[in-house]
């Protein structure tokens, strides 16, 4: 997995996430997602379009960041999610919690 | 049943990525979509974390994944621990309508594996949990 910082626009961190949310890689989001937290950073959108694939590992811990981001009044946007990732979001009921768009442009524009 | 491959590793989390690439590997030879193969990846991570998570209640074991084609020629994993028994199938569905502050963290593994497999079997035998997947 891979998670790259692409900008921030629109006062939202814009950042990507490559590869493979698994049991192996997952609690890397979740640090490194908490090192910008604790840095102040409250909104986020997640350009989900590089990613080949999630576990409830993966699942898990965005639900963890989301959870603490909503505790904080920010906010977690996922965008342009591969179909691989789309169901797993459908079947979890992610796709209906949180914030999911088909692009990193309509994820902006929601804002 | 024809076997087409099996690994046989301790239970940690370190051995998923082991187990994954193998299922992967015998899935594409039997020419199953990419797409499919992922999916089968998946259940396939779900059931070994449970294991390397709960089965040996901290202490060390093994678990063995074998692929196998059964009569129907239907692609399939059965995945073998001596672990605590556990039959998966007994774990009542999620919450999925929950919101973010309410939804519980965790206890969708098992509820990915049914979704995204065609069968899943659960059996007991010689102190074992033998548990199969079918495609």
């Amino acid at each position: 997995m891979e998670i790259i910082e692409v900008g921030k626009e629109k006062n939202t961190k814009m950042i990507s996430v490559k590869g493979k949310m698994d049991a192996v890689s997952s609690p890397e989001f979740e640090n490194k997602m908490g090192e910008w937290l604790a840095e102040g950073e409250t909104n986020f959108v997640i350009d989900l379009g590089e990613l080949n694939y999630i576990s409830s590992a993966g699942l898990r811990s965005i639900l963890v960041i989301a959870k603490e981001l909503k505790s904080k009044n920010g906010k977690l946007i996922c965008a342009a999610p591969k179909d691989e990732v789309k169901k797993i979001f459908k079947i979890s009921g992610f796709s209906s919690m949180i914030p999911t768009y088909e692009s990193v442009q309509a994820a902006l524009e929601s804002i | 049943m024809r076997l087409l491959s099996e690994l046989k590793l301790p239970a940690e989390i370190s051995n998923l990525r082991d187990f994954i690439n193998l299922v992967s590997k015998c899935a594409e030879e039997q020419g199953v979509s990419p797409g499919r193969i992922t999916e089968i990846g998946v259940a396939t991570e779900e059931a070994l974390v449970n294991i390397c998570m709960y089965a040996y209640q901290g202490a060390t074991g093994d678990v063995k994944v074998s692929c196998m084609l059964d009569d129907e020629n239907r692609f399939v994993i059965e995945i073998e621990d001596t672990g605590m028994a556990f039959d998966l199938l007994g774990v009542g569905d999620p919450n999925l309508t929950d919101d973010i502050a309410e939804r519980e963290v965790g206890g969708l593994g098992v509820f990915i594996i049914k979704e995204l497999m065609n069968e899943v079997q659960y059996r007991r035998e010689d102190n074992k949990n033998i548990l199969k997947l079918v495609t």
